[in-house]
């Protein structure tokens, strides 16, 4: 006899896609000064992950210095 | 220290000095002023030229404007307070209604104007500019509150654009 694996209910799905709407929500009216502050941060973390995958980038890809 | 408001300023003195007609920020940072923020490397300005008297459009003065200023330019960038700019000529109708129908916002004070979201979206699906990125970018604008649905729908239509 083969075991079901547990499964989320369909309540459970709703309510995590609800969540994740709201997230996307705040996170889209957050201050423009705060979301530059967030892309700042977004190019250090896909910098590393990209030069710690070897990927070849250009002499422009890379976090700028500089204040939101 | 180096600033993004300084090199939006700095943009900004283009068109004061009649160097370009107007501009809009375009690409993945115009996205920042819509959704959510996205990681992108360089700063997109679609610009409109002045009439040049030939067929042929140069950005040979936006570079000896930067020149002037010691902004070091390096292959296609200008390397503005910091920011990689990137100067894009209008190249089609579409880029040219993108820039006309543009929005005004402020960045601490600063005046600019962005492409409006269902512009992106037409540009992000361009053929020549069509990548998974892009499209990507496209589909999460698409998803987006602010969107016009009536407006992308007729952008897409005359510009015979899909996703």
């Amino acid at each position: 006899m083969t075991e079901t694996p547990a499964r989320s209910s369909n309540e459970l799905r709703a309510r995590l896609h609800e969540g994740k709407g709201k997230l996307h929500a705040a996170q889209r009216a957050l201050s423009l000064p705060e979301k530059v502050r967030q892309l700042l941060e977004l190019q250090k973390i896909t910098y590393e992950i990209l030069r710690s995958r070897g990927v070849e980038l250009r002499p422009w890809e890379k976090p700028w210095d500089v204040e939101p | 220290m180096a600033s993004f408001e300084n090199a939006l300023r700095a943009v900004n003195e283009l068109k004061d000095a009649g160097i370009i007609e107007d501009c809009a920020v375009a690409g993945a940072m115009a996205l920042v002023f819509w959704i959510e923020p996205i990681p992108t490397f360089d700063l997109d300005v679609l610009v409109m030229l002045p009439q040049s008297a030939g067929p042929l459009i140069s950005l040979d003065p936006i570079y000896r404007w930067a020149a002037d200023r010691g902004y070091v330019a390096e292959h296609e960038h200008i390397y503005i307070d910091g920011v990689p700019v990137q100067f894009l000529p209008s190249f089609d109708a579409l880029a040219e209604e993108a820039i006309r129908t543009a929005v005004d916002r402020q960045y601490f004070g600063v005046d600019l104007r962005v492409v409006r979201p269902e512009y992106l979206i037409a540009l992000f699906l361009l053929p020549s500019a069509r990548t998974v990125k892009r499209r990507e970018r496209a589909a999460a604008l698409r998803d987006s509150p602010s969107i016009d649905l009536d407006l992308l729908d007729d952008v897409l239509t005359r510009f015979r654009l899909t996703f």
